[in-house]
């Protein structure tokens, strides 16, 4: 099991409008148009926002919008891939000599996951999901909900 | 769990060990974070959960 320093899903991405400037390559602005859509996902859920208040608010045009990302689909599958990408076994992990270094390593663990996964941001993406889970047939095929899921990770397993 | 099973410290298929130990560590947790019914656990909470749910793993699992 290496995952004791695995879970880095706490970090919200957020996009300062004074910072917004400086980002000006593609992939910033991806970046940008993921944070926005994210957020904007986030405070109206996501059948309510439309492509134009999430370009709006990433300040690009729809066409940027639409060249660099594509749909909201596709923002709404790459702004939770983003994060479960977070979700990455480390390579450190003490040897398990024992089992009083098993209990360490597990409660270690414990506390790494649920501390990241408890996070507000987090706790947004399961919702997300859940709430898209219903279109389930037109997600098929990207699966969506592999990388969020809050009980086994995948990397505990291995 | 698979380092833990090689090292002959528990015996199990590894992703139902996880599995396991994560039901032990989330309970209900999560469903109440999902619902807004319930805070996020302060660091000293998550770290006495995830102490309890190792203890009560082990003793689930006793040496092979």
């Amino acid at each position: 099991m290496r995952c004791v320093k695995a879970y880095r899903l706490s970090g919200t991405i957020r996009y300062p409008r004074s910072r917004a400037k400086e980002n000006t390559g593609s992939a910033a602005v991806r970046e940008r148009i993921l944070g926005a859509a994210f957020e904007a996902f986030q405070e109206r859920g996501y059948a309510a926002t439309s492509t134009l208040e999430i370009a709006t608010r990433a300040r690009v045009s729809k066409r940027e919008l639409y060249a660099l990302v594509g749909n909201k689909q596709k923002m709404l599958i790459a702004a939770i891939g983003e994060r479960a990408k977070r979700l990455q076994a480390p390579a450190d992990m003490p040897m398990l000599r024992d089992r009083a270094t098993l209990a360490q390593v597990l409660t270690a663990f414990g506390t790494q996951v649920m501390r990241e996964v408890s996070d507000p941001t987090v706790v947004a993406v399961f919702r997300l999901a859940i709430a898209e889970a219903i279109q389930a047939p037109r997600w098929r095929g990207h699966s969506i909900l592999s990388g969020v899921k809050p009980a086994v990770p995948r990397c505990a397993t291995s | 769990m698979s380092e833990s099973r090689a090292a002959g410290l528990i015996d199990g298929r590894p992703a139902d060990l996880a599995a396991q130990f994560f039901g032990l560590l989330w309970r209900d947790l999560m469903i109440g974070l999902l619902l807004g019914v319930v805070e996020r656990p302060t660091a000293r909470a998550i770290e006495t959960r995830a102490r309890n749910a190792a203890e009560a793993f082990l003793r689930l699992h006793p040496m092979p």
